[in-house]
């Protein structure tokens, strides 16, 4: 009969192997045949075989004599061969006995490598934690580095947008310290420096009415919290003048200058010698609702009750609003 | 007593562990080495060659033979026992080559009977050897070294492919071929 789908043989040599394997672990060759029992019929004679011929090898023992003899030929070869260093990827120095100076090795390698690798783990949770850090947070070093490399690789519109978000962020900072009084001179310095990058942007550049909205935003808010800042802490008196000044430089550069005021600080006011005399008038009648003339930043002499009662530089409050001043003396 | 790495090593022959240390000297690591490899190298030689005098003279060849090259010899992803194994079977064929220029002499015979054991079947087991090795000597000289080898030192296929240089599957066919012709071959009762 012909066989159309006959084995090849590569397939019966792996049967075999297969078969005489389980035979080589120790199984039983009639167990072995009734795994295989579908070429027990052809496997059996091959296992018999192999059987036969591994048992009269092993039948033939050497003495014991040659075996020991030449074990001492070898074990003295062994000593006159040049002994041979053991090979550096040797997988058992954790049992072999270590010398203190490979020891120390180690201890340092293994140092070494661990804090180089604590200091991978510090930079970048660093970097992916400083979103909303603040000063005197660990990690604000990093939210300041990210900046900077932010700000370096941008250019033209993405750059002006870079600096927004970071002067809205140092607004945000400034809230956060302010809330618990803990503002120093120079978050407000940073405040500033921002606010001056972001007006050279605006003289430079073309900007958005998105743009100009944030703009807008950031001086509000800004002027907003610096006030709060030096009520709380009067000794930051000068500098949040200052930066509101900038703040408001900003938003004139940008062209929507006019929207910021500077509200007179209450430790500024003298509240005594500020009350206007009755005899004087008109300057009392004129005083609260007194309109410099465009271009002239001081209020008219007949505004300001007396030279004492104005606490803050005038030159600053002219150049910054330009409009009517909202600091209406009290009465 | 000092304790050597061997020493400390798990009862399993560990052969990386124990050929560094042979390597470095180590005796109980070379004792070890040799204990583990003489009785496959024996059985291998002896299952090529006829006299077990023959067999004796080149099973010492193959341990000085390591023992001369040991320091040479570098763990390139095959284990030590195939290295060992190649040195064996080239000894081997050396050897095989060295008689057949030889003119042939009479064997002479060392056995002494032993009283106490039953020499029918002795003279059975020797008949028997000797009729396979005389069959395994009309096989091509491939699957020769297969069934030498797998029968003879005890090696697993993978261990046989790597001590010849040839793959799993190709042993695998030899070793069927070989044993598929050796019982046509050999009248087993």
């Amino acid at each position: 009969m012909i066989r159309l789908f006959d084995r090849k043989p590569a397939a019966d040599a792996a049967t075999f192997a297969e078969a005489q394997a389980l035979l080589d672990d120790g199984l039983p060759i009639d167990d072995v045949l009734d795994l295989f029992s579908a070429e027990a019929a052809w496997l059996e004679p091959l296992l018999r075989t192999t059987t036969t011929i591994r048992e009269t090898t092993a039948a033939e023992q050497p003495s014991y004599y040659f075996e020991a003899s030449l074990k001492q030929k070898f074990l003295a070869a062994a000593r006159r061969e040049p002994r041979t260093a053991p090979a550096p990827m040797l997988p058992i120095p954790s049992r072999a006995p270590v010398s203190p100076r490979a020891g120390l090795r180690t201890a340092f390698a293994g140092s070494a490598v661990a804090g180089v690798a604590a200091a991978i783990g510090a930079l970048t949770l660093g970097f992916i934690t400083s979103d909303d850090a603040v000063p005197g947070d660990w990690n604000y070093t990093f939210k300041l580095a990210n900046e900077r490399l932010e700000y370096s690789l941008s250019r033209g519109g993405g750059r002006i947008d870079i600096q927004l978000g970071q002067t809205e962020a140092r607004v945000r900072e400034l809230q956060v310290l302010a809330s618990s009084g803990a503002v120093s001179p120079a978050d407000i310095q940073r405040l500033q420096n921002d606010a001056r990058e972001l007006e050279k942007l605006a003289r430079s550049n073309q900007l958005d009415e998105i743009q100009r909205g944030r703009i807008e935003v950031i001086t509000g808010s800004s002027v907003k919290v610096l006030e709060g800042v030096a009520q709380k802490q009067p000794d930051l008196q000068p500098a949040v003048v200052t930066t509101i000044t900038t703040v408001n430089d900003t938003a004139m550069a940008a062209g929507v200058g006019g929207a910021a005021t500077i509200e007179p600080l209450p430790t500024l006011t003298p509240a005594p010698t500020a009350t206007p005399k009755p005899d004087s008038d008109t300057s009392s009648a004129t005083a609260g609702t007194a309109t410099p003339a465009p271009g002239t930043a001081t209020p008219a002499p007949t505004g300001t009750p007396s030279p004492t009662a104005t606490a803050h530089d005038s030159d600053t409050s002219s150049t910054v609003t330009g409009t009517p001043p909202s600091n209406t003396p009290t009465p | 007593m000092t304790q050597t790495p061997v020493d400390a090593l798990a009862p399993e022959f560990d052969e990386y562990a124990v050929v560094e240390a042979a390597r470095g000297g180590d005796e109980l690591a070379l004792s070890r080495l040799y204990e583990h490899y003489f009785p496959k190298v024996y059985r291998y030689v002896n299952s090529r060659l006829a006299a077990a005098e023959d067999a004796e003279d080149v099973t010492e060849e193959i341990f000085l033979r390591v023992i001369h090259n040991l320091g040479s010899f570098t763990w390139r992803g095959l284990p030590f026992g195939a290295w060992l194994f190649r040195i064996a079977r080239n000894e081997v064929v050396s050897h095989v080559r060295k008689q057949k220029t030889r003119a042939p002499t009479a064997e002479l015979t060392e056995f002494i009977p032993d009283p106490s054991q039953d020499y029918t079947l002795v003279i059975e087991q020797q008949m028997t050897v000797a009729m396979i090795r005389e069959a395994a000597e009309r096989l091509p000289e491939a699957q020769r070294q297969v069934i030498a080898l797998r029968f003879g030192a005890g090696l697993t296929v993978a261990e046989t492919a790597q001590a010849l240089k040839k793959t799993e599957n190709n042993v695998k066919v030899l070793q069927h071929k070989a044993i598929a012709k050796l019982q046509t071959m050999v009248v087993l009762e």
